[in-house]
């Protein structure tokens, strides 16, 4: 039987900070010895795919360029991750198939709002990132996303005195309508509460397992 | 944590396994494991049971768990249940196809999985507040059906599985 790839599907609305979350998260997985791929999904364009490359692979050398990839969906990227992730599923076929000693598939989708959720056939874990900029009302709004996800991530709260938003009320909210589940507060211009994000993935989806061993063909 | 990659099968379908729950039952020693219903369709996951004893499953792809699976594994034995969530149920009143494609219609265009027992068509609320959306929804065939908000294991009908190859 074909090993599945531990998954994580990172959704939220556009400039919530979605790729940024994975070039901050990314390093500190490596780090602990974790090797990654990453899929990212846009409507048209690949510029996230092609910033996360440039700057996890080429420049930090912490994945290979050719693991970074970027998918078009041609249509709104939540439909590809939830109605019909068909086209996610075959680009990760093709990473299990080649690259079976890899740890973690990180895929990143835009999504319709709060509405946004991953199929559990495409994603294991589903992160979904909101930022303070719009307002301290967005967890209390709830929505699949929010409610749903495994681990809230709410970011850029360095600019919550900037928008008059009060991180304690988006504490509240999100503590309210998520239960027991957990929620992060980070600036990832900074790197606070990314550790924290980093060890919620660590524990809850690798399940704190050291990282597989490389296989080489070598003989 | 106990890893564990595959259930031993399920109480309701195996009257052998049955059996064999009752017994360890009557003296009490296996753990509950409770999981949503989002929960249950994850082949990943990790959890803690109703006593706090943590549990990492992995199973094969494609596998769903299913209310009332067991898990036999290193002395433990582990019930799976699937929790309770508030879900909205249309009866109808007519034997109409047209209504029964305009319903269909208008939730799908919500994007919920449906449940189809006995002539209703059910699926998941968050919240008791969406009866009002739905009754607007379906304000030109209101006369013709009933609406009702339960909590239920809802089980969605197979056509939302998505199957990996």
């Amino acid at each position: 039987m074909k090993k599945r790839i531990p998954r994580i599907g990172i959704g939220g609305p556009v400039g919530c900070g979605k790729s940024m979350l994975i070039e901050r998260v990314v390093p500190i997985l490596a780090k602990n010895g974790y090797r990654i791929s990453i899929i990212s999904n846009d409507v048209i364009s690949k510029e996230d795919a092609d910033r996360m490359r440039q700057n996890l692979a080429t420049n930090q050398g912490l994945l290979p360029e050719n693991l970074v990839i970027g998918v078009a969906t041609g249509g709104c990227p939540h439909t590809a991750i939830r109605e019909d992730p068909s086209i996610n599923l075959s680009v990760i076929e093709e990473i299990e198939n080649e690259h079976s000693d890899l740890d973690l598939i990180i895929i990143e989708s835009g999504g319709d709002n709060i509405t946004t959720t991953f199929s559990p056939a495409l994603a294991d874990y589903f992160i979904y990132i909101i930022d303070v900029s719009g307002g301290d009302k967005y967890p209390r709004k709830r929505g699949l996303g929010i409610e749903t996800c495994d681990l809230l991530v709410i970011n850029k709260i360095d600019l919550a005195p900037l928008v008059d938003a009060n991180l304690d009320i988006m504490e509240r909210d999100a503590k309210t309508v998520r239960k027991n589940k957990p929620y992060v507060l980070v600036n990832c211009k900074t790197d606070e509460g990314v550790d924290i994000v980093a060890r919620h993935i660590i524990e809850d989806v690798l399940f704190e397992q050291p990282p597989k061993k490389i296989i080489t063909n070598a003989k | 944590m106990l890893i564990v990659n595959a259930v031993s099968g399920n109480i309701y379908e195996n009257a052998e396994l049955a059996k064999k729950f009752q017994e360890v039952k009557q003296h009490g020693t296996f753990r509950r494991l409770l999981l949503s219903r989002i929960e249950m369709e994850k082949s990943r996951l990790r959890k803690k049971t109703e006593d706090g004893f943590d549990i990492g499953l992995a199973l094969e792809p494609g596998k769903r768990l299913q209310h009332g699976d067991i898990i036999l594994e290193s002395s433990e034995t582990i019930l799976i249940e699937q929790l309770p969530e508030k879900t909205l149920t249309v009866k109808f009143k007519d034997s109409d196809p047209e209504l029964f494609l305009l319903v269909g219609h208008i939730i799908g265009n919500r994007h919920r999985p449906i449940s189809i027992n006995n002539e209703t068509i059910s699926f998941p609320i968050l919240d008791d507040s969406e009866m009002e959306l739905f009754q607007r929804l379906f304000h030109e065939v209101i006369d013709k059906i009933d609406l009702t908000v339960d909590e239920q294991r809802f089980i969605p009908h197979v056509s939302m599985d998505v199957h990996e190859h």
